[in-house]
């Protein structure tokens, strides 16, 4: 009789014990679960998804920077962007928008003293299906990066480097891409590929994008080709200027401005640099260099207003 | 003594558990593109660009790289083009120009026709 007491309590016992274990499990997995589960979720391109698809588009930039907070500072001021940190694990992300809209995102990296990294832009060119650009890329030069990587909302993404050693990344975004219309100002306009060797480099980006290659002769000797797709010019790829060592071969992508000088003159004001001052480009408006405060270089273009005349496709 | 060593084994798994959870927790967040972010890609220095400002700074003048307007650049008659053996295939001669999209937006999203 005192033996089944006895037993029973013992029971009773362990079954409070196993009831409190479990609760506490559900607890400590209820708290830490989703930072595993969710490590970030980045933003669809476009709402509402649109299903369009441009190949070829440069439709995405990320900054990777050594100053968040500074980056903010100063694109913030200078095109009136806004930023949302994004929640994750990590508190260095940040998403740039434009009139509510996404045009970028933010990235904080240390940088080793001495290192010949710096901060940079890193272009996002739209492709149907990232594991096929891969498959071309790596046939015809290039090399992997950063292998093809799913973000549920945002898409699939990959970076690579072109034969000459150029980063840059391509996307195949879940919600589609932005329309083919004139960039608002402040939005990005334009991207050049700063080669060596132009011919070589743009048979490449031929094979990944699919692009129709035009010469765009200068005067000065070197080498410009135009690469667009759907009728419309997509990027340049232009002769790097002599310059020796220094020249890496590398992308700039180039933010629409109403005043190139204006824009300029605010960037130094704003602790940037002007790296090349604004002079003439080809479509008869003026373009420039700059540079953040932490050194990422970026370009100014102006362009005329948009005409209705055009019909979008 | 069966009791206590349910608990003691139910203890450990739990342990385990969680050590496990953490683990996870320490490889997982947003890297971007991990790899070229984290630093195996070598960027081009600003002083490509040297001297800052003057003039065309690392560029030439003349040195031009944005879109032409439509119609607004007559292709040249071009030396080396698919027969001289460049590794691209140039676009027909018949093809005009291309510029960039010119229609405004109309007050859509960036994602959105109006």
């Amino acid at each position: 009789m005192i033996g089944n007491v006895e037993m029973k309590l013992r029971t009773k016992g362990l079954r409070q014990y196993l009831t409190q274990l479990a609760a506490t499990i559900v607890i400590a997995v209820a708290a830490i679960v989703p930072g595993v589960a969710a490590p970030i979720e980045l933003p669809p391109i476009v709402q509402p998804a649109n299903g369009e698809r441009h190949p070829g588009k440069m439709i995405w930039a990320d900054l990777v920077t050594t100053d968040l907070a500074g980056a903010k500072r100063f694109y913030g001021a200078l095109f009136g962007w806004s930023f949302r940190d994004i929640p994750g694990e990590e508190r260095n992300f940040s998403l740039a928008l434009l009139n509510g809209e996404p045009v970028g995102g933010l990235i904080q990296r240390a940088i080793q003293p001495g290192s010949p990294r710096q901060a940079n832009w890193l272009t996002f060119i739209s492709v149907p299906d990232v594991s096929e650009a891969q498959r071309i890329v790596l046939a015809h030069g290039g090399k992997v990066l950063s292998a093809p990587r799913t973000y549920p909302q945002r898409g699939r993404q990959a970076v690579f480097a072109d034969p000459h050693g150029a980063p840059f990344a391509v996307l195949q975004s879940s919600s589609g891409d932005p329309i083919d219309v004139l960039a608002d100002p402040g939005d990005w306009i334009w991207s050049s590929l700063l080669t060596p060797d132009p011919d070589k480099d743009a048979a490449f980006y031929q094979a990944v994008f699919g692009y129709e290659v035009f010469d765009l002769s200068n005067d000065d000797g070197l080498e410009h080709l135009l690469l667009a797709n759907d009728d419309y010019a997509r990027v340049s790829v232009n002769e790097l200027p002599p310059r020796g060592a220094k020249g890496h071969p590398h992308w700039l992508n180039f933010i629409r401005v109403l005043s190139t000088t204006d824009a300029a003159a605010k960037v130094i004001a704003l602790g940037g640099q002007i790296l090349v001052a604004p002079h003439l480009d080809r479509h008869g408006g003026l373009i420039a260099v700059a540079a953040d405060p932490a050194g990422a270089p970026f370009g100014l273009l102006e362009w005329p207003a948009a005409t209705s005349k055009e019909v979008v496709k | 003594m069966k009791i206590l060593w349910i608990k003691q084994s139910a203890s450990v798994l739990f342990a385990v558990l969680v050590i496990g959870i953490a683990g996870c927790v320490a490889v997982g967040g947003y890297d971007g593109a991990p790899g070229y972010y984290g630093g195996t890609s070598v960027g081009y220095g600003v002083d490509f660009y040297q001297p800052f400002g003057y003039d065309f700074g690392g560029w030439q003048q003349g040195y031009r790289v944005g879109p032409p307007l439509r119609g607004g650049f007559n292709r040249p008659g071009r030396a080396h083009s698919e027969q001289s053996g460049t590794p691209y295939h140039s676009a027909p001669q018949s093809r005009p120009m291309p510029s960039i999209p010119m229609h405004p937006r109309g007050g859509g999203s960036r994602g959105q026709r109006h």
